[in-house]
């Protein structure tokens, strides 16, 4: 029988084989209805099922390695590993507690699917393990894998389906597959009962019995020996391999256990791979575990400072710190002393590590640190080329970043923009992996962009990163709460903005409330609520405190903003104290600026300099954004930035009129009429404004009708008689739309596309425009090849071949956005190549 | 954070089993890399990467 059968084998998993026991246990994993876990781990050939269930389908595999045990970041990593991997693309940022990856595997559901996504060695992580079985609720397949004959007993784990040894057991008739034919019927019951009909075991020896090769055992980063073959080699010689292969945070582990002599120069490059991968409390460990002298080594020392600091324990370091720093120059170390130091003693440090060495960090915190906010700025930006000569794109990203938040808290958004968006290049195009720089990255660029106008790519990035952060990391996730908000309001969705500050005002510690409440009760002005903005203003007073400035001062901004229908003067003494304080960021004192003059509109003498440069600079949006409602603030907006018409439409994603700075509410059918008027500055006249409105199928308006729809609209807009046009100057964000098209700005076109044209409406005229306008973005898009441009657009057009192919060919390679783009290519029928058949292993 | 409080920490997280001066290895890909390095002259590189310590501070452990 066994040899009859071996002939027929085409296992691949040759020379082995074993056929009849994989499609066994590849149907009972595949036709599972449940998650699947499997028992025994690799004695019993789990790492070769895994590896032919790759052959079949899409798989995500990851192995947790002993080091990821009670590390959310590092469990987060290995996932992000795997499905990257497997996607090609930069979807998933590393560095971040693995909650934030299953939040974005649900997000990107249907862009990733079908998925299945493996876990061996879940030993390791079992609870991990047990929140990534509740991704098969959104569609995922889900193999995890324990070595132990035995499930933990964690919640969430009791709903699968449990394949245990009694299963995954090779049988006789199926070790007889695996056995090499001709083999004498003794021998082959002496080699089965030796492997106790366990696969690995009983593999090995079948290879052994044919002289074969020994068989190499499939593992997420590669073949790997039987565990019992494995070969011993010097440590040192290891750690220089593993450096090679670029395992720099295994490299550094082995050497601090084995060859402490090796670890101050492998930091070099360990100690940057460390943070980059969010390890830094792990290599806390690591180097706390050194033996003397080893641990006080300059570079060990300033390596063990900044990663302690990541765990929140430099406090036990600065003696230590100190005393080196009095014996040894050491200029990063003492730059990274600096950031630790109250304010002065501070940029004292900073400063005498800059002339110690300029390098790329201790110019970089000497940029920081500096008290003139302008000059800081200037030696940021000679960090950044500092860092290009002679750092580590790390230190570039880093750099970069530092100065454009410089940037902005100075009011200079356009320029601000310019050198995040530049820092998130260099992050990318790089591949760095420290995931919560890059939300930190994204969030400055983020504001710069609003508050220059330029709203274009910003939704998704914001949103999605906001949604994955939420609960895991709640700091970062208040900040992109109250960036989101800023990002709607200027998107002209109030309601949204609102709904987000006030998630974040109440979510908030005590201080952060106070930095909140000014933003939050913009919103609730924005809606006349004065009573509840009075109400969080004072409570942000009472919170703040008077001994710290920054929040008294946050406090004062609520207050006087929150109060502005009051004439007194203790309101305008608030908002002054505000803008005269020069340690608070511009779009802070901006606002004080622009509430102050609601009360003072005499008040621009007293305005201070630097202000009034940032306020004439500012783009309208910002001014949105920082101060309203415009029934209230559109005189302080129209002495900033004059308006050139009386009459202001909007017919895109929303209706909106202004007459002379008053709102105007149009029902429906009169918007569809002022879009009818605004596109024919000539005049329409009657039949053709029917046809205009007329349904796709259906009639338009009777004469009587007609004229009773005008008569209504005359009473809120001065329109003509016949032929109907505006009477007035006007202005409409679909005009606007044209005009930046025919400019060729395209970025600022799609920005005013906040939703379709009239939603809702199915007016024959505006059925037929939509597809016009959206047709002009598009093809403008394309012409541009701008990748914001393309994303922002595709994504709201939906399945689209030729904008989805373009926005992957644009986006430039590291953005995370690049898979999203591809895998909805892949969706919308277009020409893609496809992501690879078999698993990826992390 | 003294060093016995990190070993113990660091306990039953080791990536790799060690077998006294030695360490076990099972990744082809990495045993390749070793077997490179030794045809490549070992010692010479190792001397280029450890380097002796210099600057310890004179803080017990």
């Amino acid at each position: 029988m066994r040899a009859a059968s071996r002939g027929e084998c085409e296992s691949a998993l040759a020379p082995v084989c074993c056929d009849v026991w994989l499609t066994r246990l590849l149907e009972a994993i595949t036709g599972a209805d449940r998650p699947v876990v499997l028992l025994g781990g690799e004695t019993y050939g789990v790492p070769f099922l895994i590896d032919a269930l790759g052959d079949e389908a899409r798989v995500a595999w990851l192995s947790l390695p002993e080091r990821v045990r009670d590390d959310p970041v590092g469990q987060g990593n290995a996932l992000a590993r795997a499905v990257n991997q497997l996607t090609g693309e930069s979807l998933l940022p590393h560095a971040l507690p693995y909650k934030a990856h299953l939040q974005l595997l649900r997000q990107y559901r249907h862009d990733l699917q079908p998925l299945w996504i493996a876990v061996s060695n879940a030993d390791v992580a079992p609870s991990f393990a047990a929140e990534l079985v509740t991704l098969q609720d959104q569609g995922y397949r889900v193999l995890i894998a324990f070595e132990s004959g035995h499930a933990p007993q964690v919640e969430g784990l009791s709903r699968c389906q449990m394949v245990g040894p009694e299963v995954l057991h090779v049988t006789r008739d199926e070790a007889d597959l695996v056995l090499p034919a001709g083999l004498p019927e003794d021998q082959a019951e002496a080699i089965y009962s030796e492997s106790g009909g366990r696969f690995t075991q009983l593999a090995s020896l079948a290879s052994e019995a044919a002289r074969l090769p020994r068989l190499p055992v499939p593992s997420p980063h590669g073949p790997i020996l039987p565990r019992q073959r494995s070969e011993a080699v010097d440590i040192p010689l290891a750690v220089l391999a593993l450096r090679r292969e670029g395992r720099q945070l295994e490299a550094l582990e082995l050497a601090v256990r084995g060859a402490p002599d090796m670890v101050d120069e492998l930091l070099r490059t360990a100690g940057p791979a460390y943070q980059d991968e969010g390890a830094l409390p792990r290599l806390h460990l690591l180097l706390s575990s050194l033996p003397q002298p080893y641990r006080s080594q300059e570079r060990t020392l300033e390596w063990r400072f900044l990663a302690a600091a990541a765990s929140n324990e430099s406090a036990s370091l600065m003696d230590e710190v100190d005393a080196f720093l009095e014996g040894f120059d050491a200029p990063d170390l003492r730059a990274r002393r600096a950031g630790f130091d109250i304010h002065d003693r501070g940029f004292g440090l900073a400063e005498s590590a800059v002339r110690s060495r300029r390098t790329p960090l201790t110019l970089w915190q000497y940029g920081r640190l500096h008290p003139d906010l302008a000059r800081g700025a200037e030696l940021l930006k000679e960090s950044v080329q500092l860092a290009e000569e002679r750092g580590t794109p790390y230190d570039v990203a880093r750099n970069a970043g530092s100065l454009a938040s410089r940037l902005v808290e100075l009011g200079q958004y356009r320029r601000g923009a310019s050198w995040a968006q530049y820092a998130l290049q260099v992050f990318d195009q790089n591949g760095l992996r420290d995931g919560a720089r890059r939300l930190r990255l994204f969030n400055e660029l983020a504001v710069a962009r609003i508050l220059t106008g330029d709203l274009a790519g910003l939704r998704r990035g914001l949103e999605d990163s906001q949604a994955s952060i939420e609960g895991s990391l709640p700091d970062m996730a208040a900040s992109y709460r109250s960036t989101l908000a800023w990002f709607e309001q200027a998107s002209g969705r109030p309601e949204v903005a609102l709904e987000l500050m006030r998630a974040t005002y109440e979510g908030s510690p005590r201080v952060s409330k106070t930095r909140f409440a000014y933003q939050l009760v913009r919103c609730l002005n924005e809606f006349g609520r004065s009573d509840e903005a009075r109400r969080v203003a004072d409570e942000a007073m009472e919170l703040s405190g008077a001994a710290i400035e920054k929040p008294r001062l946050w406090g004062l901004l609520a207050w006087g903003m929150a109060n502005t229908a009051s004439t007194e003067d203790e309101v305008a003494g608030a908002l002054l104290d505000v803008m005269l304080a020069r340690e608070l960021p511009a779009e802070q004192r901006v606002s004080a600026a622009l509430h102050y003059l609601l009360v003072a509109p005499d008040g621009w003498h007293r305005l201070p300099a630097d202000v009034v440069e940032v306020l004439k600079g500012l783009h309208p949006v910002a001014l949105r954004v920082l101060s309203g409602p415009a029934a209230l603030f559109q005189r302080v907006w129209d002495a900033i930035v004059p308006v050139r018409a009386e009459l202001r439409l909007e017919f895109l994603g929303r209706v909106g009129c202004r007459l002379n700075g008053k709102e105007v509410a149009l029902a429906p059918r009169l918007a569809e009429i002022a879009l009818a008027l605004a596109l024919h500055p000539d005049g329409l006249t009657r039949q053709r404004l029917n046809d205009f409105l007329a349904p796709d199928t259906g009639v338009g308006l009777s004469a009587s009708g007609m004229r009773a729809t005008l008569t209504r609209l005359r009473g809120l807009l001065p329109v003509s008689e016949a032929p109907y046009r505006f009477t007035v100057g006007y202005t409409a964000d679909i005009l606007d739309a044209r005009n930046h098209l025919l400019d060729k700005r395209v970025r600022e076109a799609i920005t005013l596309l906040r939703g379709p044209l009239l939603p809702g409406s199915e007016a024959y005229g505006v059925e037929e425009q939509r597809w016009i306008l959206e047709e002009e973005l598009r093809q403008a898009a394309l012409a541009a090849a701008d990748p914001d441009a393309l994303f922002d657009l595709a994504d709201r057009l939906g399945d689209d071949p030729e904008l989805w192919s373009a926005t992957v060919e644009a986006l430039p390679p590291g953005d995370p956005r690049r898979a999203l783009a591809r895998a909805r290519l892949r969706r919308s029928g277009g020409d893609v190549d496809p992501y690879r058949a078999n698993s990826a292993r992390a | 954070m003294t060093r016995e409080e990190a070993l113990e920490r660091l306990d039953g997280t080791w990536s790799f089993e060690l077998r006294g001066d030695q360490v076990m290895i099972r990744e082809l890909s990495l045993l390749s890399a070793v077997a490179a390095i030794r045809r490549e002259g070992f010692v010479g590189e190792h001397a280029r990467v450890a380097r002796p310590p210099q600057g310890a501070a004179a803080s017990g452990d």
